[in-house]
């Protein structure tokens, strides 16, 4: 049997941090749940956390402590925590628990930890890259791709020409790529980057599938279309707006 | 009486994602349990899809993210179904990353551990699970999983596949591609291959055969001009060399009956606001009635004037031939049927309704029980251009309805607007809301969170009884904790041994062993009382329950016949109430019969038809007994024996059909069951010498005339059990492959005193028989003494052993007698075997005659039954 994954790799940070209190040991706000490693946790203020979570300062969740000793009641810290059950109310698995910061603190910490988080997966988007450039997308059409069957899973796989400004990795005086994308918003390709004509900013690229898929989960790597020598830019790190040419740069520096 | 609620738990109420295209699974082992699916990622991002899990009958929901899957994405189409009586829970999915097909499974959908995969495979697309427990015959007992696939991985166009694995719940399960389209394609068939399940083994499928096209689908102007609905069938849970060919069409004799040709529908890449901001590509669904699985329904897509619409078609003779259509729906899509045990049918849709601004999606439950009048409720109505689409699909490619029992259970994807005046029927929200405001809110309670799609749960229980008259008569019983609630249909494959019918041979008040009642075999033209224990599982008011008991001679072939009817009597506080009435078996008649009982109030009557007239065994009246919980049944042709010893049992089967031919019967018997037995054989009349019982082995009783009876017997040189120990063994009439009824021989282990004045009781029936049929004054003495015997308060092996002496010559005199006046015997040597008793008293071993004894008798006793039967003839 199957074990229930870890989230994320080693060095994700963890998507909820909050600053809370330990309620009460033993307990949960949920029926059934409540073991020696539970506690209910009284959430003071979010550090950070998904979009849908951010407004929960002002509740009790359960917490579970795995192997962590859990605090005692009344203490305040700052968790780190990850999703268990989503219900009536909240319950987490707590990955790291620190001793309570100030919020400002916190915070400060957070991004830190966010920034040092983000730059290390653009570091491997950009180590992996056969290309980085500057520009905009002058022109988008779909691309021929010759596919054995009709479905409604389809990536209606697209060409965006770019007006190159800049190269920041590759070969330089290269004044313009192409770059293939799925344009289809179905289900399956709703989440991957698109791309329209007049937009500018930094793109990743990466050729053909399966030698530009480091840094991709396997599965999706698996996943890329065999385009041959194509320029592909599918990952959510393989477009920055201009805002970030700084850090991109900084990093290639590294 | 209907309950809608957004599943949505509480703790998302900031979520503002579309999760569109739902699925929704029951466990028919418990159907508080339920699990939903969506386009629904993890919340925080983690490796793992989610399910909705609710374990309080849909009431409350909780996200369990245990699918193997990109968690931050979710799944790609996901359905789902739990097996019939295991607990387990299927899916399959298309990897939210990958977008391959894969097959997961958990034994326990309540638990946080992930899912485990068991097939990985590229280019196949929309796998739609269907799974079953087998109650009956063979391979009692096994899960069975049944996907329909896109498999575009298939040769030649015909991509239409039944993935189906035959065991599922072993450890490495093998599933098996079956392609069932037959024919020529535009390249491919229509995403959408549904199969149905009836629990007799009949498989159905239905699948679009997709033949030209126009439009370009990278454009978004592909239309699907030509093309038909295909339906297949399988009539023995795919078991056979060329599953899913039953069903031909005339036309060319090839498998895959066109239930309708000339169909015309468009096949988006994605929805725009002229279509409701929702892609059209061809909708199906089938569902088959379990009273009887030649009665199908199909819903498929076709466009009618140039406007989308369902349409709905029945076949009344297993696909051979469909009805014209029996429902059409204007610019509806996302049909899902679904049939009830009392033979409702009911249909979910929705529809896209208005124009301009007003323009809505409505959802709507439609019932019939004849097929052309049809009930309409809606569901919901929420205006079709809000929330703006965030993708593809906008609502689904698909929805869910299913029946379990009376009730009907369904899923459907919506705006999550609260709006009562969006939902007719009433709604639920588990998520912030503010119905006067008509606003979301975040966990704050006062941010206001943006509208997008929900899944909605709903359950229609109008058509059922509420638990206060929903009145029951258990299949089974183990103990006082464990048996039938009253769940439909039942979920213990041994529904006709431990049920709540009994008969005992005295109208005292019953005893239970372990909440077990204790049957005792009828006695022939002496005091019998049936027995049915009623329950209900919540008190109510007081109501008289009708009660019918019914009795048919053990066997195949021999119908129910009505033998009694009363009443019983709950008062406001019962749970339970105990029916009982005399009833007489001819003295003719043998003592091993089976006993059924079927129960009805006003408000709760039995699912027609009944019992009455309807042969016992597999499936006939064993899937009526399942389905509808009015009804119970019990097999009385229990044989008590000594452990240690061995003997031989017989009993009838007859040629229903009206031509002759070569009678078939599967053999099977659990193998725990089987390593208790020394030497088991099978023999037949007719047939050579007793072969070795095999499970899964089948037998011939060749050239059988019409109406013809013949006798099979199940013999043991021993066997070795605990008092009490059952030992049951199956034999089940097999046509085309297809089990079609069945009995079982069920020995029990019993103390000396029990299975000796069991013996005696049936001497006594036997002798009886014998007198009146052959005019046998021996046999009549016989009768007697074996009789007084039985009455007494305990019965000793010496006692037995002088019982025999003494009547010796009267025994002999009976055998001889019926020697003389069937000189062809039907094949039986009763004089031997009367012999072989004889030797065991003179070596005073009462053990081995009391064992030669049961032989002799059962030998006698069909060899008058088979006399009586032939005289009727």
């Amino acid at each position: 049997m199957a074990t229930r994954r870890t989230s994320g790799s080693a060095t994700a940070p963890a998507p909820l941090v909050f600053i809370g209190h330990v309620v009460r040991a033993k307990a949960a706000t949920m029926p059934d749940i409540a073991t020696n490693n539970t506690a209910i946790v009284a959430v003071d203020h979010v550090v950070a956390a998904p979009a849908m979570f951010t407004a929960i300062a002002g509740s009790e969740i359960t917490v579970r402590f795995g192997r962590m000793t859990i605090p005692p009641t009344g203490s305040s810290r700052t968790f780190h925590a990850t999703g268990w059950i989503y219900g009536a109310s909240l319950a987490v698995d707590a990955v790291k628990v620190e001793a309570a910061r100030e919020q400002s603190a916190a915070a400060v910490a957070r991004r830190t930890e966010q920034s040092s988080a983000k730059d290390s997966a653009l570091a491997a988007r950009l180590d992996a890259a056969h290309m980085g450039v500057v520009g905009e997308v002058t022109s988008v059409r779909p691309l021929d791709v010759p596919t054995t069957h009709i479905s409604e899973h389809d990536p209606a796989w697209h060409e965006a020409t770019i007006k190159v400004d800049e190269v920041v990795k590759g070969r330089r005086g290269t004044r313009e790529v192409n770059v293939v994308f799925p344009d289809s918003d179905d289900v399956r390709w709703r989440k991957v980057p698109k791309y329209h004509e007049g937009q500018q900013g930094i793109w990743l690229l990466h050729r053909g599938a399966v030698p530009s898929s480091h840094g991709l989960a396997p599965k999706a790597a698996a996943a890329l279309p065999q385009l041959g020598d194509a320029l592909t830019a599918v990952n959510k790190n393989d477009y920055l707006p201009l805002e970030e040419l700084g850090r991109v740069k900084a990093l290639l520096q590294k | 009486m209907i309950t809608v609620v957004n599943i949505v738990p509480q703790s998302l109420s900031g979520e503002a994602n579309q999760d569109s295209e739902p699925n929704l699974a029951i466990n028919p082992a418990n159907p508080k349990e339920m699990v939903a699916s969506a386009f629904t990622p993890d919340p925080m991002g983690g490796p793992n899809a989610p399910l909705y899990l609710s374990t309080d009958a849909g009431a409350t929901w909780t996200l369990n993210s245990i699918v193997p899957s990109a968690g931050s994405i979710g799944t790609g189409d996901i359905t789902m179904r739990f097996t019939g009586t295991t607990n387990w829970l299927f899916s399959g999915i298309l990897d939210g990353a990958t977008g391959a097909f894969e097959v997961h499974r958990t034994p326990d959908a309540t638990s946080p551990t992930v899912m485990t995969t068991l097939e990985t495979r590229a280019n196949e697309d929309q796998p739609f699970v269907q799974a079953a427990t087998v109650m009956g015959g063979p391979d009692v007992g096994k899960d069975r999983v049944y996907i329909g696939v896109n498999d575009f991985n298939a040769s030649g166009g015909k991509t239409a596949t039944v993935e189906q694995t035959l065991n599922a719940t072993v450890a490495s399960p093998s599933f098996a591609s079956v392609r069932v389209e037959r024919r020529s394609t535009l390249g491919q068939n229509g995403p959408q291959i549904r199969p149905a399940i009836h629990p007799d083994g009949t498989i159905y499928a239905a699948f679009y055969r997709w033949i030209s096209s126009t439009g370009s689908f990278p454009a978004n102007t592909l239309v699907i001009t030509d093309a038909e609905a295909i339906v297949v069938r399988d009539d023995s849970w795919g078991t056979g060399a060329t599953p899913f060919s039953a069903l031909t069409d005339p036309s060319d004799s090839l498998p895959g009956r066109r239930a309708a040709t000339g169909l015309s529908f468009p096949f988006n890449r994605q929805g725009v606001p002229a279509n409701g901001q929702e892609r059209w590509g061809g909708d199906l669904s089938i569902a088959v009635d379990l009273r009887n699985s030649s009665t199908v329904y199909l819903a498929y897509s076709t466009r009618v004037g140039g406007v989308y619409t369902i349409n709905v078609v029945r076949s009344l003779d297993r696909g051979v031939t469909w009805s014209g259509t029996l429902l059409s729906i204007s610019n509806g899509k996302n049909p899902a049927l679904a049939i009830n045990s009392l033979g409702m049918v009911a249909i979910l849709y929705q529809q896209f309704t208005g124009t301009g601004a007003t323009q809505r999606w409505e959802t709507h439950f439609r019932t019939t029980i004849n097929g052309t009048t049809w009930s309409d409720t809606l569901l919901c109505t929420t205006l079709s251009q809000a929330p703006p689409r965030q993708g593809s699909p906008y609502l689904g490619d698909y929805e869910h309805l299913m029946a379990l029992g009376k009730d009907f259970y369904g899923i459907f994807c919506a705006s999550n607007v609260p709006d009562l005046a969006n939902f007719p029927q009433g709604v639920t929200f588990l998520r912030n809301h503010d119905f006067a405001a008509k606003k979301l809110f975040d966990l704050d309670g006062v941010t206001v969170v943006d509208p997008s799609i929900d899944p909605y749960f709903f359950k229609v229980t109008a058509l059922d009884a509420p638990a206060t008259s929903d009145f029951y008569v258990r299949d089974w019983t183990d103990n006082a904790t464990t048996h039938d609630t009253g769940l439909e249909p039942s979920t213990n494959p041994v529904f006709y041994a431990t049920s709540d019918v009994w008969n005992q041979r005295s109208n005292v008040a019953p005893t239970f062993v372990a909440d077990v009642p204790q049957n005792e075999d009828p006695q022939n033209d002496a005091s019998n009382f049936a027995f049915a224990r009623v329950s209900r599982n919540a008190a109510g008011s007081a109501e008289t329950v009708d009660v019918e008991f019914l009795v048919a001679e053990f066997g195949t072939g021999s119908p129910y016949a009505s033998v009694v009817t009363t009443t019983v009597s709950f008062g406001a506080a019962d749970l339970t109430a105990i029916a009982t009435a005399p009833w007489t078996l001819a003295p003719t008649s043998s003592t091993h019969l089976c006993l059924g009982a079927q129960i009805s109030t006003a408000s709760d009557p039995f699912v027609t038809p009944g019992l009455n007239g309807n042969t016992p065994g597999w499936p006939t009246t064993d899937l009526m007994v399942i389905n509808d919980n009015n009804k119970g049944q019990r097999n009385m042709s229990v044989h008590y024996g000594m452990s240690g010893f061995g003997s031989i049992h017989y009993f009838v089967v007859r040629n229903a059909s009206k031509k002759p031919r070569d009678f078939v019967l599967g053999l099977r018997a659990d193998p725990k069951v089987l390593k208790s037995l020394a030497n088991p054989t099978v023999q037949v009349q007719g047939g050579d010498q007793a072969v070795a019982f095999k499970p899964d082995m089948r037998i011939e009783l060749l050239g059988m005339r019409a109406g013809e009876y013949r006798w099979v017997a199940f013999g043991v040189d021993a066997f070795k059990g605990k008092t009490r120990e059952q030992f049951p063994v199956d034999f089940l009439e097999v046509v085309d492959d297809k089990i079609v009824n069945g009995c079982r021989v069920n020995l029990v282990a019993a103390t000396a005193t029990r299975a000796l004045k069991e013996l005696l009781l049936f001497a006594g029936s036997v002798m009886q028989r014998l007198n009146l049929q052959f005019k046998l004054d021996s046999a009549a003495d016989v009768a007697a003494a074996a009789r007084e015997l039985a009455s007494a308060k305990t019965v000793s092996l010496a006692a037995y052993l002088r019982f025999l002496v003494a009547n010796r010559d009267a025994l002999s005199a009976t055998v001889d007698g019926v020697t003389a006046a069937r000189r062809t015997a039907v094949g039986l040597d009763v004089a031997s075997s009367w012999q072989a008793v004889q030797d065991a008293v003179d070596g005073r071993d009462a053990r081995t005659a009391f064992a030669r004894m049961t032989t002799l008798l059962n030998q006698l006793d069909i060899v008058t039954t088979l006399v009586q039967k032939s005289r009727r003839r």
